[in-house]
């Protein structure tokens, strides 16, 4: 017990002579990482949505029932609530234009459906960060698998979250 | 009192704290050890505890516990629509940019079944909490988000997303693919690429064959129209760590197994032509958050003797 005592304070005496700006991050080597170069994968998405066979593609009805018993990640509150207010078949090229620039990461030509979904639904953050009332989402599907490729925020609630 | 100076201090602390007898855990009643590296261990495993009925295990190299048989997992009230989700995390800030953020994250055994009511996560963020143009979004933030989730009734996934500058469809969610096998240990890379203009970010997961390999976009939006596009943010706080949403019944809580997240480092400039990412490693603790659930700690400091590069911090679901 004294001698952990007494190595303690060399220690601390050692600390408070010494400085070790040595050891500070400001002074260390930087390492380099290559960025991987390989092919890149396709997302995939998630499984979402059933195509029926006998149909085009899955209908609106479909994407409702999907967004009211399947939380859209990183959303809070009632799922009960939300309605689909449009759909439409747009290409890859197409969602990226609609939602200002966020990239798919697909093929512009790729085949997707774009679905509107009107609220209230809350995104939270970051930790710090508080749940946030959007009246519009988004959520968009692969129109070959009907698997949920995207999902995210339009209009922000004008009304305050409760 | 600088860096080096707390670590030496901080080692002799523990050498003396290893040496007095062992610490008695808050919760009951197993007495733990705490050795130089940091490991957590039971200091008599099998022993009774919470009044005879349980028995102290240890769990991981961060936890002793008192588990009664039979006895149900505790819930966990994580997500409504004003308190949000619950984190464990370790923050670290500077005044100067982070040009990116990048970790190895080991992949563990993650589920969220049916009645879960939301996700449980392993991730890194690169944060901006005061440039105008993310002050001003929706959020109040931006940020970009790399990991892996599982969410309701799903397989763990790989996820990245982005809170970008304005109020243009600010958060962006991306669901790319099944998770490698657990055990693997996957690279997540966060960088500002210089190259383009205006910078974006780039996205990369893979692992070591680049059998995964997702290389993703962050692109700032434009302001409609015929605008101009928004300055790109500017990272100053890097988080890594588990976030868990849901408010669930006791049978469908969340688990996820223990995680560890190493070679945490920060890019000291965007990518450019040379296609480096040039990065120093964290060897600071930064500001740990432990909502337990999840819970989080430092299995060995950044810096420590013998520690990964930027250390080892674990994140563990759901008790």
């Amino acid at each position: 017990m004294i001698k952990n005592i007494v190595l303690l304070g060399v220690l601390a005496l050692c600390a408070s002579m010494t400085g070790c700006d040595s050891f500070s991050g400001s002074q260390q080597e930087p390492t380099k990482i290559k960025p991987p170069t390989g092919t890149r994968q396709r997302p995939q998405g998630v499984k979402a949505l059933e195509l029926k066979p006998s149909l085009a593609q899955f209908t609106q009805d479909d994407v409702t029932q999907y967004v009211r018993t399947h939380r859209l990640a990183k959303s809070v509150g009632d799922l009960s609530q939300l309605k689909v207010e449009s759909m439409e078949t747009l290409t890859a090229r197409e969602v990226k234009t609609r939602l200002q620039n966020a990239s798919t990461g697909l093929p512009d030509n790729t085949r997707l459906v774009f679905a509107i979904i009107r609220g209230p639904i809350y995104f939270s953050g970051p930790p710090g960060s508080k749940p946030v009332a959007f009246d519009r989402a988004y959520a968009v599907f692969d129109a070959a698998t009907g698997n949920l490729l995207m999902s995210g925020t339009l209009e922000k609630a004008k009304r305050p979250t409760k | 009192m600088g860096l080096c100076q707390r670590m030496l201090l901080a080692f002799g602390v523990i050498v003396v704290t290893s040496a007095l007898s062992p610490l008695t855990s808050s919760a009951q009643n197993c007495e733990i050890i705490k050795i130089p590296n940091g490991i957590i261990k039971c200091a008599q495993p099998g022993a009774k505890c919470d009044g005879g009925t349980g028995r102290c295990v240890t769990l991981n190299d961060n936890e002793c516990d008192c588990l009664i048989p039979g006895a149900p997992l505790p819930t966990y009230t994580c997500g409504d629509p004003s308190s949000g989700h619950c984190y464990g995390v370790n923050a670290w800030t500077q005044g100067t940019e982070y040009f990116g953020a990048y970790a190895d994250i080991t992949q563990v055994q993650m589920s969220c079944p049916s009645g879960c009511g939301g996700f449980v996560d392993d991730e890194i963020w690169l944060i901006d909490r005061s440039s105008t143009n993310c002050t001003s979004n929706d959020f109040q933030m931006c940020w970009v988000e790399a990991g892996t989730f599982a969410t309701e009734g799903n397989n763990p996934q790989y996820f990245w997303a982005d809170s970008r500058p304005g109020t243009g469809n600010t958060f962006n969610l991306h669901y790319l693919g099944n998770t490698d096998p657990v055990g693997t240990v996957d690279h997540y890379m966060i960088i500002k690429d210089g190259r383009a203009t205006p910078n974006t970010y780039l996205v990369f997961i893979y692992n070591d064959s680049q059998s995964t390999l997702y290389s993703e976009t962050s692109s700032v939006a434009g302001t409609g129209g015929c605008g101009s596009p928004l300055p790109q943010m500017v990272g100053r706080e890097i988080d890594i760590g588990q976030e868990l949403a849901g408010t669930p019944p006791a049978s469908s809580v969340a688990s996820a197994s223990t995680a560890h997240f190493t070679r945490n480092t920060w890019a000291i400039k965007p990518l450019d032509s040379s296609y480096v990412f040039v990065s120093n490693a964290q060897t600071a603790q930064g500001a740990v958050t432990n909502a337990k659930p999840p819970t989080a700690a430092w299995a060995q400091n950044p810096g420590a003797p013998g520690a990964p590069v930027g250390g080892d911090f674990t994140t563990l679901c759901c008790r």
